[in-house]
Protein backbone atom coordinates (compact mmCIF):
# COMPACT_ATOMS: atom_id res chain seq x y z
CA UNK A 1 0.00 0.00 0.00
CA UNK A 2 2.90 2.44 1.09
CA UNK A 3 4.78 1.54 -2.02
CA UNK A 4 1.42 2.02 -4.65
CA UNK A 5 1.56 5.36 -2.39
CA UNK A 6 4.96 6.99 -3.19
CA UNK A 7 4.80 5.55 -6.69
CA UNK A 8 1.72 7.38 -7.18
CA UNK A 9 3.52 10.50 -5.57
CA UNK A 10 6.30 10.03 -7.44
CA UNK A 11 4.94 9.74 -10.54
CA UNK A 12 2.64 12.68 -9.60
CA UNK A 13 5.78 14.53 -8.90
CA UNK A 14 7.53 13.72 -12.13
CA UNK A 15 3.95 15.05 -13.74
CA UNK A 16 3.95 18.15 -11.77
CA UNK A 17 7.46 18.77 -13.06
CA UNK A 18 6.99 18.53 -16.34
CA UNK A 19 3.71 20.71 -16.58
CA UNK A 20 5.62 23.64 -14.45
CA UNK A 21 9.60 23.56 -15.36
CA UNK A 22 8.83 24.65 -18.77
CA UNK A 23 7.24 27.75 -18.25
CA UNK A 24 9.53 28.50 -15.37
CA UNK A 25 12.77 27.74 -17.28
CA UNK A 26 11.18 30.27 -20.08
CA UNK A 27 10.52 32.88 -17.83
CA UNK A 28 13.84 32.55 -16.23
CA UNK A 29 15.66 33.47 -19.73
CA UNK A 30 13.50 36.76 -20.77
CA UNK A 31 16.63 38.44 -19.02
CA UNK A 32 20.20 37.19 -18.48
CA UNK A 33 22.19 38.90 -15.73
CA UNK A 34 26.14 38.32 -15.35
CA UNK A 35 28.62 40.63 -13.26
CA UNK A 36 30.80 42.78 -15.36
CA UNK A 37 34.04 44.79 -15.03
CA UNK A 38 35.85 47.51 -16.75
CA UNK A 39 39.42 47.17 -15.38
CA UNK A 40 42.29 44.39 -16.40
CA UNK A 41 43.40 43.72 -12.53
CA UNK A 42 41.48 45.34 -9.52
CA UNK A 43 45.41 47.17 -7.54
CA UNK A 44 44.81 48.99 -4.45
CA UNK A 45 44.20 52.53 -4.41
CA UNK A 46 42.28 52.20 -7.80
CA UNK A 47 39.11 53.03 -9.25
CA UNK A 48 36.99 51.18 -11.31
CA UNK A 49 33.75 50.09 -12.70
CA UNK A 50 31.57 47.17 -11.67
CA UNK A 51 28.61 46.25 -12.73
CA UNK A 52 25.62 44.16 -13.94
CA UNK A 53 24.87 43.28 -17.71
CA UNK A 54 21.42 42.30 -18.47
CA UNK A 55 20.93 40.55 -21.76
CA UNK A 56 17.06 41.17 -22.40
CA UNK A 57 14.85 38.89 -24.73
CA UNK A 58 13.87 40.44 -28.11
CA UNK A 59 10.65 42.73 -27.63
CA UNK A 60 10.85 42.68 -23.98
CA UNK A 61 12.09 45.55 -22.26
CA UNK A 62 13.47 46.78 -18.35
CA UNK A 63 13.23 49.31 -16.34
CA UNK A 64 15.06 52.63 -15.96
CA UNK A 65 15.38 54.22 -12.89
CA UNK A 66 11.99 56.52 -13.19
CA UNK A 67 9.82 53.26 -14.48
CA UNK A 68 7.70 55.98 -15.98
CA UNK A 69 3.55 55.26 -14.90
CA UNK A 70 4.20 52.11 -14.03
CA UNK A 71 6.45 49.73 -13.90
CA UNK A 72 9.52 48.76 -11.50
CA UNK A 73 13.04 50.32 -11.58
CA UNK A 74 15.97 47.73 -12.31
CA UNK A 75 17.77 47.55 -8.82
CA UNK A 76 21.68 46.30 -8.35
CA UNK A 77 23.11 46.08 -4.93
CA UNK A 78 26.77 45.78 -4.31
CA UNK A 79 27.87 43.65 -1.68
CA UNK A 80 31.68 44.63 -1.30
CA UNK A 81 34.44 43.42 1.08
CA UNK A 82 35.77 45.82 3.59
CA UNK A 83 37.39 48.71 2.58
CA UNK A 84 36.01 48.90 -0.89
CA UNK A 85 33.36 51.72 -1.87
CA UNK A 86 31.00 51.95 -4.56
CA UNK A 87 29.39 55.05 -5.98
CA UNK A 88 25.99 55.69 -7.30
CA UNK A 89 24.65 53.71 -10.16
CA UNK A 90 25.45 54.86 -13.32
CA UNK A 91 22.54 54.67 -15.44
CA UNK A 92 22.37 54.73 -19.64
CA UNK A 93 20.11 56.65 -21.91
CA UNK A 94 16.81 54.93 -21.49
CA UNK A 95 14.45 54.70 -24.38
CA UNK A 96 10.48 55.68 -24.16
CA UNK A 97 7.91 53.21 -25.07
CA UNK A 98 4.00 53.03 -24.44
CA UNK A 99 3.47 50.59 -21.76
CA UNK A 100 -0.70 50.23 -22.44
CA UNK A 101 -2.74 52.91 -23.05
CA UNK A 102 -1.54 55.98 -22.33
CA UNK A 103 0.65 54.95 -19.49
CA UNK A 104 4.22 56.15 -20.56
CA UNK A 105 7.46 53.80 -19.64
CA UNK A 106 11.08 54.28 -19.62
CA UNK A 107 13.47 51.84 -19.65
CA UNK A 108 16.03 49.38 -22.15
CA UNK A 109 15.91 47.13 -24.36
CA UNK A 110 18.42 44.03 -25.91
CA UNK A 111 21.37 45.03 -23.67
CA UNK A 112 22.17 47.55 -20.70
CA UNK A 113 25.15 47.98 -18.43
CA UNK A 114 23.97 49.07 -15.00
CA UNK A 115 27.31 49.92 -13.01
CA UNK A 116 29.13 51.98 -10.78
CA UNK A 117 32.73 53.29 -9.58
CA UNK A 118 34.32 51.25 -6.68
CA UNK A 119 37.33 52.43 -5.42
CA UNK A 120 39.89 50.10 -3.82
CA UNK A 121 42.08 51.08 -0.91
CA UNK A 122 45.61 52.06 -1.07
CA UNK A 123 47.77 49.65 1.25
CA UNK A 124 45.81 46.28 0.27
CA UNK A 125 45.93 43.16 -0.50
CA UNK A 126 43.95 42.38 -3.38
CA UNK A 127 44.24 38.51 -3.23
CA UNK A 128 42.87 38.64 0.33
CA UNK A 129 39.82 40.44 0.12
CA UNK A 130 37.70 37.66 -1.03
CA UNK A 131 34.73 38.02 -3.14
CA UNK A 132 32.15 40.67 -4.36
CA UNK A 133 28.35 40.48 -4.66
CA UNK A 134 25.92 41.60 -6.29
CA UNK A 135 22.53 41.61 -6.26
CA UNK A 136 19.97 42.29 -9.21
CA UNK A 137 15.96 42.37 -9.29
CA UNK A 138 13.88 43.25 -12.61
CA UNK A 139 10.54 43.65 -14.17
CA UNK A 140 10.61 42.71 -17.68
CA UNK A 141 7.76 43.47 -19.65
CA UNK A 142 6.04 42.54 -23.34
CA UNK A 143 2.69 42.64 -22.37
CA UNK A 144 3.09 40.34 -19.68
CA UNK A 145 5.36 41.18 -16.90
CA UNK A 146 7.86 38.96 -15.28
CA UNK A 147 10.05 39.35 -12.07
CA UNK A 148 13.54 38.64 -11.96
CA UNK A 149 16.24 38.29 -10.16
CA UNK A 150 20.01 37.49 -10.02
CA UNK A 151 22.60 36.52 -6.93
CA UNK A 152 25.99 37.17 -8.79
CA UNK A 153 29.10 36.95 -7.82
CA UNK A 154 33.05 36.37 -8.47
CA UNK A 155 36.56 36.90 -6.35
CA UNK A 156 37.80 40.65 -6.72
CA UNK A 157 41.55 39.18 -8.29
CA UNK A 158 39.31 37.21 -11.28
CA UNK A 159 37.74 40.07 -12.08
CA UNK A 160 38.88 41.18 -15.78
CA UNK A 161 38.45 43.98 -18.60
CA UNK A 162 34.81 43.43 -19.74
CA UNK A 163 34.51 44.48 -23.42
CA UNK A 164 31.02 46.34 -23.26
CA UNK A 165 33.29 48.86 -21.02
CA UNK A 166 34.71 50.02 -24.69
CA UNK A 167 31.51 52.15 -25.44
CA UNK A 168 29.35 52.23 -22.02
CA UNK A 169 30.53 55.34 -20.44
CA UNK A 170 29.75 57.12 -23.95
CA UNK A 171 25.85 56.37 -23.13
CA UNK A 172 25.97 57.49 -20.03
CA UNK A 173 23.75 61.35 -19.80
CA UNK A 174 26.58 64.23 -19.10
CA UNK A 175 26.04 65.04 -15.32
CA UNK A 176 24.32 68.87 -14.47
CA UNK A 177 27.13 70.21 -12.97
CA UNK A 178 29.01 70.41 -15.74
CA UNK A 179 29.92 73.47 -17.22
CA UNK A 180 30.01 72.66 -21.25
CA UNK A 181 26.68 72.37 -22.28
CA UNK A 182 24.95 73.12 -25.85
CA UNK A 183 22.30 74.76 -24.71
CA UNK A 184 20.92 77.48 -21.96
CA UNK A 185 18.03 76.21 -20.15
CA UNK A 186 15.35 78.24 -18.30
CA UNK A 187 12.22 76.68 -16.12
CA UNK A 188 8.61 78.21 -15.45
CA UNK A 189 6.07 76.79 -13.38
CA UNK A 190 6.12 74.58 -11.01
CA UNK A 191 4.10 71.62 -8.54
CA UNK A 192 1.83 74.93 -7.61
CA UNK A 193 0.96 76.18 -10.58
CA UNK A 194 0.37 72.20 -12.55
CA UNK A 195 2.53 72.68 -14.74
CA UNK A 196 6.28 73.14 -15.69
CA UNK A 197 8.24 74.36 -18.68
CA UNK A 198 11.56 73.47 -19.75
CA UNK A 199 12.90 75.69 -22.04
CA UNK A 200 16.10 75.15 -23.84
CA UNK A 201 18.12 77.36 -25.95
CA UNK A 202 20.20 75.60 -28.37
CA UNK A 203 23.56 76.76 -29.99
CA UNK A 204 22.61 75.23 -33.22
CA UNK A 205 19.65 72.78 -34.44
CA UNK A 206 19.12 69.97 -31.61
CA UNK A 207 17.95 66.96 -33.55
CA UNK A 208 15.11 65.25 -32.44
CA UNK A 209 14.75 65.49 -28.70
CA UNK A 210 13.54 63.54 -25.80
CA UNK A 211 12.75 63.95 -21.99
CA UNK A 212 12.80 61.53 -18.92
CA UNK A 213 11.41 63.09 -15.87
CA UNK A 214 12.97 61.37 -12.67
CA UNK A 215 10.63 62.97 -9.89
CA UNK A 216 10.86 62.08 -6.71
CA UNK A 217 7.38 59.93 -5.19
CA UNK A 218 6.31 63.34 -3.50
CA UNK A 219 5.93 64.29 -7.55
CA UNK A 220 3.27 63.60 -10.87
CA UNK A 221 4.79 64.58 -13.65
CA UNK A 222 2.48 63.64 -16.99
CA UNK A 223 1.10 64.62 -20.47
CA UNK A 224 4.77 65.41 -21.63
CA UNK A 225 4.51 67.49 -24.52
CA UNK A 226 8.12 68.34 -26.69
CA UNK A 227 8.39 71.12 -28.98
CA UNK A 228 11.30 72.11 -31.24
CA UNK A 229 11.37 75.37 -32.99
CA UNK A 230 14.75 75.82 -34.56
CA UNK A 231 16.69 76.53 -31.83
CA UNK A 232 14.21 76.94 -28.96
CA UNK A 233 12.72 73.43 -27.41
CA UNK A 234 9.87 73.83 -25.23
CA UNK A 235 8.80 70.75 -22.71
CA UNK A 236 5.45 71.43 -21.07
CA UNK A 237 4.84 68.63 -18.51
CA UNK A 238 1.86 68.59 -15.88
CA UNK A 239 3.13 68.67 -12.35
CA UNK A 240 1.38 67.91 -9.00
CA UNK A 241 2.97 66.89 -5.48
CA UNK A 242 1.35 63.74 -3.88
CA UNK A 243 -0.08 64.72 -0.52
CA UNK A 244 1.59 63.09 2.48
CA UNK A 245 3.66 61.23 -0.02
CA UNK A 246 7.81 61.36 1.25
CA UNK A 247 10.21 63.39 -1.03
CA UNK A 248 11.06 66.21 -2.42
CA UNK A 249 8.56 68.85 -4.50
CA UNK A 250 11.17 71.56 -4.29
CA UNK A 251 12.97 69.67 -7.17
CA UNK A 252 12.70 68.03 -10.54
CA UNK A 253 15.75 65.68 -12.20
CA UNK A 254 15.22 65.41 -15.65
CA UNK A 255 17.06 64.02 -18.62
CA UNK A 256 17.16 65.69 -21.79
CA UNK A 257 18.13 63.35 -24.73
CA UNK A 258 18.80 64.55 -28.55
CA UNK A 259 19.48 62.24 -31.48
CA UNK A 260 21.25 63.72 -34.13
CA UNK A 261 21.16 63.18 -38.10
CA UNK A 262 23.59 60.30 -37.45
CA UNK A 263 21.15 58.34 -34.97
CA UNK A 264 24.04 59.19 -32.39
CA UNK A 265 21.95 59.70 -28.50
CA UNK A 266 23.26 62.55 -26.46
CA UNK A 267 21.88 63.22 -23.01
CA UNK A 268 22.33 65.89 -19.71
CA UNK A 269 20.73 65.61 -16.28
CA UNK A 270 19.01 68.57 -16.09
CA UNK A 271 17.19 69.98 -12.38
CA UNK A 272 14.85 71.90 -12.63
CA UNK A 273 14.63 74.12 -8.83
CA UNK A 274 11.26 75.31 -7.58
CA UNK A 275 11.61 78.27 -4.95
CA UNK A 276 7.64 78.95 -4.70
CA UNK A 277 6.50 75.66 -3.35
CA UNK B 1 -29.86 80.33 -7.25
CA UNK B 2 -27.13 78.29 -5.03
CA UNK B 3 -28.14 74.68 -6.66
CA UNK B 4 -27.64 77.11 -10.39
CA UNK B 5 -24.03 78.34 -9.28
CA UNK B 6 -23.52 74.59 -8.70
CA UNK B 7 -24.71 73.33 -12.09
CA UNK B 8 -22.96 75.97 -13.49
CA UNK B 9 -19.91 75.19 -11.58
CA UNK B 10 -20.04 71.63 -12.73
CA UNK B 11 -20.75 72.71 -16.57
CA UNK B 12 -17.37 75.14 -16.01
CA UNK B 13 -15.50 72.34 -14.48
CA UNK B 14 -16.65 69.92 -17.47
CA UNK B 15 -15.16 72.34 -20.28
CA UNK B 16 -12.13 72.85 -18.55
CA UNK B 17 -11.44 69.12 -18.23
CA UNK B 18 -12.62 68.03 -21.56
CA UNK B 19 -9.44 68.10 -23.77
CA UNK B 20 -8.19 66.51 -21.17
CA UNK B 21 -6.71 62.83 -22.62
CA UNK B 22 -8.93 59.59 -21.34
CA UNK B 23 -6.65 58.22 -18.85
CA UNK B 24 -6.00 61.47 -16.88
CA UNK B 25 -8.20 60.14 -14.23
CA UNK B 26 -9.14 61.72 -10.55
CA UNK B 27 -7.39 63.34 -7.92
CA UNK B 28 -7.86 63.10 -4.16
CA UNK B 29 -10.39 65.69 -3.04
CA UNK B 30 -12.66 64.68 -6.58
CA UNK B 31 -15.88 63.21 -6.18
CA UNK B 32 -15.72 59.70 -6.81
CA UNK B 33 -17.39 59.15 -10.35
CA UNK B 34 -20.26 57.36 -10.47
CA UNK B 35 -19.88 53.91 -12.63
CA UNK B 36 -21.86 50.87 -13.68
CA UNK B 37 -20.28 47.17 -14.46
CA UNK B 38 -21.07 43.65 -14.36
CA UNK B 39 -19.37 41.21 -11.89
CA UNK B 40 -17.52 38.08 -12.08
CA UNK B 41 -21.49 36.50 -12.16
CA UNK B 42 -23.27 39.04 -14.62
CA UNK B 43 -24.74 41.08 -11.57
CA UNK B 44 -24.69 44.69 -12.53
CA UNK B 45 -23.17 46.80 -9.46
CA UNK B 46 -23.23 50.36 -9.34
CA UNK B 47 -20.91 52.90 -6.79
CA UNK B 48 -24.21 54.33 -6.02
CA UNK B 49 -25.28 51.24 -4.43
CA UNK B 50 -23.01 52.03 -2.04
CA UNK B 51 -23.94 55.53 -1.21
CA UNK B 52 -23.05 56.52 2.82
CA UNK B 53 -20.12 53.96 2.80
CA UNK B 54 -16.62 53.63 2.67
CA UNK B 55 -15.53 52.22 -0.69
CA UNK B 56 -12.05 50.70 -1.72
CA UNK B 57 -11.23 49.96 -5.21
CA UNK B 58 -8.84 47.82 -6.05
CA UNK B 59 -7.24 47.39 -9.43
CA UNK B 60 -6.24 43.71 -10.44
CA UNK B 61 -4.68 41.37 -13.15
CA UNK B 62 -4.26 38.51 -11.87
CA UNK B 63 -1.62 37.50 -14.43
CA UNK B 64 0.67 40.57 -12.77
CA UNK B 65 3.27 39.37 -10.58
CA UNK B 66 2.96 42.13 -8.05
CA UNK B 67 -0.73 41.45 -7.61
CA UNK B 68 -0.21 37.40 -7.63
CA UNK B 69 2.44 38.15 -4.68
CA UNK B 70 0.28 40.24 -2.45
CA UNK B 71 -3.02 37.16 -3.36
CA UNK B 72 -0.07 34.89 -2.24
CA UNK B 73 0.18 36.69 1.05
CA UNK B 74 -3.61 37.67 1.64
CA UNK B 75 -3.01 41.13 1.36
CA UNK B 76 -6.24 42.34 -0.06
CA UNK B 77 -8.33 39.36 1.45
CA UNK B 78 -7.24 40.18 4.96
CA UNK B 79 -7.60 44.01 4.77
CA UNK B 80 -11.39 43.09 3.16
CA UNK B 81 -12.16 41.08 5.82
CA UNK B 82 -10.81 43.24 8.84
CA UNK B 83 -12.32 46.60 7.47
CA UNK B 84 -15.25 44.75 6.50
CA UNK B 85 -16.49 44.10 9.74
CA UNK B 86 -16.35 48.27 10.11
CA UNK B 87 -18.67 48.88 7.00
CA UNK B 88 -16.24 49.25 4.33
CA UNK B 89 -17.14 47.96 1.17
CA UNK B 90 -14.51 46.18 -1.15
CA UNK B 91 -14.74 46.08 -4.97
CA UNK B 92 -12.13 44.63 -7.29
CA UNK B 93 -11.97 46.07 -10.74
CA UNK B 94 -10.53 44.30 -13.65
CA UNK B 95 -9.42 46.88 -16.72
CA UNK B 96 -7.39 43.67 -17.81
CA UNK B 97 -8.85 43.95 -22.28
CA UNK B 98 -7.91 39.79 -22.50
CA UNK B 99 -10.20 38.64 -19.30
CA UNK B 100 -13.90 38.34 -19.21
CA UNK B 101 -16.72 38.05 -16.70
CA UNK B 102 -15.24 33.79 -17.01
CA UNK B 103 -11.69 34.40 -16.45
CA UNK B 104 -12.31 36.68 -13.36
CA UNK B 105 -15.26 33.90 -11.88
CA UNK B 106 -12.59 31.14 -12.31
CA UNK B 107 -9.66 33.95 -10.12
CA UNK B 108 -12.21 34.75 -7.73
CA UNK B 109 -13.50 30.64 -6.76
CA UNK B 110 -9.74 29.79 -7.13
CA UNK B 111 -8.82 32.22 -4.26
CA UNK B 112 -11.97 32.08 -2.53
CA UNK B 113 -12.44 35.61 -2.74
CA UNK B 114 -15.54 37.06 -0.08
CA UNK B 115 -15.71 40.52 -2.89
CA UNK B 116 -16.65 41.39 -6.21
CA UNK B 117 -15.01 41.43 -8.90
CA UNK B 118 -16.26 43.76 -11.65
CA UNK B 119 -15.37 43.31 -15.23
CA UNK B 120 -14.15 46.34 -17.17
CA UNK B 121 -12.78 44.77 -19.89
CA UNK B 122 -13.78 48.21 -22.46
CA UNK B 123 -11.14 49.68 -19.82
CA UNK B 124 -13.39 52.27 -19.76
CA UNK B 125 -14.21 52.78 -15.81
CA UNK B 126 -10.13 52.17 -15.82
CA UNK B 127 -9.14 55.12 -17.50
CA UNK B 128 -12.32 57.40 -15.95
CA UNK B 129 -10.26 56.73 -12.54
CA UNK B 130 -6.86 56.57 -14.28
CA UNK B 131 -6.01 53.09 -12.93
CA UNK B 132 -2.32 53.02 -13.96
CA UNK B 133 -0.90 49.95 -12.33
CA UNK B 134 -2.31 46.25 -10.34
CA UNK B 135 -2.80 47.08 -8.07
CA UNK B 136 -3.78 50.05 -7.97
CA UNK B 137 -5.84 51.94 -4.81
CA UNK B 138 -8.44 53.95 -4.37
CA UNK B 139 -10.33 54.67 -1.49
CA UNK B 140 -13.83 56.73 -1.41
CA UNK B 141 -14.93 58.35 2.29
CA UNK B 142 -18.87 57.95 3.24
CA UNK B 143 -19.23 61.07 1.55
CA UNK B 144 -18.56 60.16 -1.95
CA UNK B 145 -14.98 62.22 -2.28
CA UNK B 146 -11.53 60.28 -3.11
CA UNK B 147 -9.27 60.15 0.13
CA UNK B 148 -6.33 57.96 -0.83
CA UNK B 149 -5.03 56.95 -4.41
CA UNK B 150 -2.22 55.24 -4.55
CA UNK B 151 -0.15 52.11 -3.99
CA UNK B 152 -1.49 49.42 -1.43
CA UNK B 153 1.97 49.59 0.54
CA UNK B 154 5.51 51.37 0.49
CA UNK B 155 7.23 47.69 -0.18
CA UNK B 156 7.10 47.44 -4.27
CA UNK B 157 9.82 44.41 -4.06
CA UNK B 158 8.47 42.73 -1.08
CA UNK B 159 11.80 42.68 0.11
CA UNK B 160 12.15 45.46 2.80
CA UNK B 161 12.81 42.89 5.40
CA UNK B 162 10.67 45.20 7.84
CA UNK B 163 7.01 44.75 8.12
CA UNK B 164 5.93 47.23 5.29
CA UNK B 165 3.35 50.15 5.72
CA UNK B 166 0.00 49.53 4.28
CA UNK B 167 -1.03 52.80 3.22
CA UNK B 168 -4.93 51.44 2.73
CA UNK B 169 -5.05 50.32 6.18
CA UNK B 170 -3.58 53.39 7.72
CA UNK B 171 -5.87 55.81 5.45
CA UNK B 172 -8.98 53.40 6.36
CA UNK B 173 -7.95 53.55 10.56
CA UNK B 174 -7.59 57.45 9.48
CA UNK B 175 -11.16 57.70 7.74
CA UNK B 176 -12.84 55.34 10.23
CA UNK B 177 -11.35 57.41 13.26
CA UNK B 178 -12.94 60.72 11.75
CA UNK B 179 -9.30 62.19 10.60
CA UNK B 180 -8.38 63.48 7.60
CA UNK B 181 -5.73 61.16 5.77
CA UNK B 182 -2.41 62.33 6.19
CA UNK B 183 -0.80 60.06 3.51
CA UNK B 184 -3.06 60.89 1.12
CA UNK B 185 -1.26 60.41 -2.58
CA UNK B 186 1.70 57.60 -3.15
CA UNK B 187 2.89 56.54 -6.50
CA UNK B 188 1.32 53.20 -7.31
CA UNK B 189 3.43 50.31 -8.08
CA UNK B 190 3.20 47.03 -10.78
CA UNK B 191 2.39 45.91 -13.64
CA UNK B 192 1.21 48.79 -16.26
CA UNK B 193 -2.87 48.21 -16.46
CA UNK B 194 -3.17 46.28 -19.85
CA UNK B 195 -5.82 48.47 -21.96
CA UNK B 196 -7.66 47.77 -24.62
CA UNK B 197 -5.99 48.94 -27.59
Amino acid sequence: MSLCRSILLTAMCILMALLVSPAAAQEETRVKARLVAGTSAVEAGSTFWLGVQFEIEDGWHIYWRNPGGAGLATDVRFELPDGLDAGHLQWPLPIAFVQSEGIPGYGYEGSVVLAAAITAPPDVDISALGKVRAEASWLACKGVCVLGSAELETLLEELGEDPVFGTWAGRLPVASETGDLPFSLSVTGGPSEGAVTHWLRWSGQPGTVEWFPNPSEALEVGDVRIQTRGGLTRIDAEIQSRKGASGSTAELPSLCVVTGEDGERRGWELTAKFTND
Amino acid sequence: MKQVMRTLMIVLAATVAMPAMAGDGVSVGDMAPAFTLADSAGNKVSLNDFEGKIVVLEWLNPDCPFVQRHYKAGTMKSLAAKYGGDGVVWLTINSTNYMDAAANAKFKAANDLPYTILVDQSGDVGHLYGAKTTPHMYIIDGNGTLVYIGAIDDDPRGNKGEPAVNYVAVALDEVLAGDAVTTAETKPYGCSVKYKK
